[in-house]
């Protein structure tokens, strides 16, 4: 990467329109793929990207270094839209009498055997532990509390948050083999 | 907590997913502050979502980038406004369509409060309406008792009455009392006397009216009998076998051994 992330976003701050080009280019691929895996249709992949990328040009001031890297921040502008998305697609949902369950379900599962490029690390994902996998897919792709995770999986919270830092040293230990 | 213990409490990875609320999210912030290990161990978690974002990458549309950079430009064109901070964590407030879910359920509930309201109201109704009824099912046993002994009484009285075995014997007044009726039905085999009284003054306080069998010239006792309400019309008395005549005497209640003749009221030949 030429330029450091953090040096395009301070530039964005600015208003440079080409900095933010250059993120776009280096990041949205990363990050559409994060929200193809969360929402159910690719138009509001598209939709949420856009978004995305809007608010981080009017809110790049507001990133702090100090509280995590340029790509955390970006990507979870991307995800709580996504979230959002997902929460009131399920409300409608509910509206319609199917079961939340139902569309959690079917992201549980499916959405990570979706037919994607970067086939690599959706294998990452599948090689772990059932219950690390589950937790990553609740926690990251589905956007849930560690206390609604309790809840729905019927876990202690404590049992829940010593099981995240587990899925992440596997998942740590799997990237690192595969690079 | 120290670094040690928010490294492995699984606070960070937490913090990188964004599931930290406010409170524990500053928490993370200030011991990344502090310590330079919890920093450095936040940027692994956060790198390792990174590398699996990357490596898990699909190129959008080309025109999504268009758009963005039109909509961007389009701003920096408009009037300057203060951008709203995002914050790194997700806005923990509810969004919108949580909220139609908040008050579709408060709507739930009230609608749910008036129908128990309504339904316990109307159990109310129901209570008392039960309770009416319990007591007009009552009454109308105790009616229904009172009709089957009358009904009992009709039966015995018509089956005196109608028994073709029966012998009637007038009785007619005498002179203490000469408006006054009765007839007796005996079954002279079955030794049964009943009498019906037609027409007769209301015997005095402590004093009952007795039926006697006059048999070859002497009274037998038949037994005392009353009269009104509550009594039958046709009442049963002391078998007879054998009799030429039936008088009634009025008599100290209890009835006497001996009729007192100056007494009679009734009297009648078979």
């Amino acid at each position: 990467m030429p330029v450091e992330p953090i040096q395009l976003l301070e530039r964005v701050a600015t208003g440079d329109e080409a900095a933010l080009a250059a993120l776009y280019d280096a990041f949205s691929p990363a990050i559409y793929g994060v929200v193809l895996r969360m929402v159910e249709k690719e138009e509001q992949a598209q939709e949420v990207l856009q978004d995305t990328f809007v608010k981080i040009w009017r809110n790049a001031r507001s990133y702090d270094s100090g509280k995590g890297r340029p790509f955390t921040w970006m990507v979870n502008i991307a995800r709580n839209a996504a979230i959002d998305l997902l929460r009131s697609a399920d409300v409608k949902r509910s509206e319609m009498i199917r079961p939340i369950e139902d569309h959690v379900y079917r992201i549980g599962c499916d959405d990570l055997n979706m037919d994607l490029e970067g086939a690599d690390v959706r294998n990452v994902l599948t090689k772990l532990r059932p219950e690390h996998r589950d937790l990553i897919v609740q926690a990251y792709y589905q956007g849930y509390s560690q206390q609604e995770i309790a809840d729905r999986t019927g876990s202690p919270l404590g049992t829940v948050k010593s099981r995240t830092r587990a899925a992440l040293q596997e998942l740590r230990t799997l990237l690192k083999d595969h690079r | 907590m120290n670094a040690d213990e928010i490294i492995s409490s699984g606070m960070l990875e937490a913090y990188a997913m964004g599931q930290l609320s406010g409170a524990d999210a500053r928490v993370v912030e200030q011991a990344c502050a502090d310590d330079p290990r919890v920093r450095a161990e936040l940027d692994q978690i956060e790198e390792a979502f990174e590398l699996q974002a990357m490596a898990a990458a699909v190129a959008p549309p080309p025109a999504i980038k268009a758009q963005v950079l039109q909509a961007v430009s389009a701003e920096k064109k408009g009037p300057a406004t203060a951008p709203p901070v995002i914050p790194i964590t997700r806005d923990t407030k509810a969004p919108r369509s949580w909220a139609w879910l908040a008050a579709a359920a408060t709507i739930a509930f009230v609608v749910s409060a008036a129908v128990n309201v309504m339904v316990l109201s109307e159990l109310k109704n129901v209570r008392v309406e039960l309770a009416r009824l319990e007591n007009d099912r009552s009454v109308l046993a105790e009616e229904l008792q009172v009709q089957r002994a009358s009904l009992e009484r009709s039966q015995n009285m018509l089956a005196v009455v109608s028994d073709p075995r029966m012998q009637v014997v007038a009785l007619n007044g005498t002179a203490a009392d000469p408006a006054a009726k009765a007839r007796v039905y005996w079954d002279k085999e079955r030794k049964a006397v009943h009498i019906d009284v037609l027409q007769l003054a209301q015997a005095p306080a402590g004093k009952q009216y007795q039926l006697w069998a006059i048999v070859d010239g002497q009274p037998v006792d038949a037994g005392v009998f009353d009269m009104g309400d509550g009594t039958a019309p046709i009442q049963a008395m002391k078998g007879i076998g054998n009799a030429q005549a039936f008088a009634v005497t009025l008599e100290p209640e209890g009835g006497s051994v001996n009729p007192t003749l100056e007494a009679m009221v009734l009297i009648g030949q078979v």
